[in-house]
């Protein structure tokens, strides 16, 4: 219960909470992005080699 | 030395050695931002005129040096692709691109956040904030001459030469607020210089490593994609591929 209180910052709570929660969404796009690149990357390549195949 | 930065930057041999490197830069990016995250939302003090707000400057400050940093090594990366030829330089450059351009976003986001409270507005036209929306728009337009063209080599060219001339924008960025007169405060941290309390300070040292380590491991997975596409009529590629690579 104390740790929620430390966490409530007062009247600055949403400025705070909206800065860390779009760097955490921001982050995990970048993770997410990377990702999809690989896996389309390795889709694509995979057709191409069998359609030359 | 020179013999091994070659062979290192070799796409078959960085594609290898990468996969290996990966998790040096990911696990260090956990931890630090676990650590960072505890100091900066629990163990650091309110500022004693900012209050609670200072809170945001552990993700704003690191976002910000980050967008600064990632252009240099872009430029850097693009000068070295332009002189020496080097296919890996050119490939650092462009995945750097978007991830500069999400912590230019990001700085500037939180930035405009933390000035509602502290200035009474979201935005104001002053040098530091206006040279790193120039800064954003400089990514954009990298990522956009980049893929503008089909042949790689001329896209490298031509984004390369653009960064190059960008970099300008950074010492106006870094030193704008001391030229003119600005609502953003200076700089707490300099050569032999820190002018804040010491647990802020670990805060924002721990989000800034992690941060660090986190575009290491992003340019590390990302060059690999670049580098399948680029290579995709070497043997070893097809080899990989068919191999079932995940």
């Amino acid at each position: 219960m104390e740790i929620f209180t430390l966490l409530a910052f007062d009247k600055y709570a949403s400025y705070i909470w909206f800065s860390y929660g779009l760097t955490f969404i921001t982050i995990a796009h970048l993770f997410i992005r990377t990702k999809s690149i690989h896996r389309d990357t390795i889709k694509q390549l995979r057709s191409k080699y069998l359609r030359d195949l | 030395m020179w013999k091994w930065i070659q062979a290192f930057a070799s796409p078959k041999n960085f594609y290898q050695t990468s996969a290996k490197i990966i998790p040096w830069f990911l696990y260090p990016f956990i931890a630090l931002t676990l650590v960072g995250l505890y100091w900066a939302l629990i163990v650091s003090p309110p500022d004693y005129q900012q209050g609670d707000s200072v809170r945001i400057m552990y993700v704003h400050v690191p976002a910000a040096w980050m967008s600064l940093f990632i252009y240099i090594v872009m430029a850097i990366a693009g000068a070295i692709g332009l002189i020496w030829q080097i296919k890996l330089a050119n490939i650092m450059a462009k995945v750097s691109a978007p991830i500069g351009a999400a912590f230019t976003f990001l700085a500037l986001v939180t930035g405009s956040v933390w000035g509602k409270p502290m200035w009474g507005t979201w935005w104001v036209w002053d040098a530091r904030l206006t040279s790193e929306l120039i800064l954003l728009f400089l990514y954009l337009a990298y990522i956009s001459l980049n893929s503008a063209f089909d042949n790689p080599k001329t896209a490298s060219k031509a984004s390369s030469v653009l960064a190059i001339v960008g970099l300008v924008n950074i010492p106006i960025i870094y030193y704008s607020v001391e030229w003119w007169n600005s609502l953003h405060q200076g700089a707490s941290i300099g050569v032999n210089k820190v002018s804040m309390q010491i647990d802020m300070f670990i805060a924002l040292m721990l989000i800034s490593f992690a941060f660090k380590f986190l575009y290491g491991a992003l340019v590390l997975m990302r060059s690999r994609d670049e580098i399948l596409i680029r290579e995709q009529n070497s043997t070893w590629v097809k080899t990989l591929i068919m191999k079932g690579e995940k």
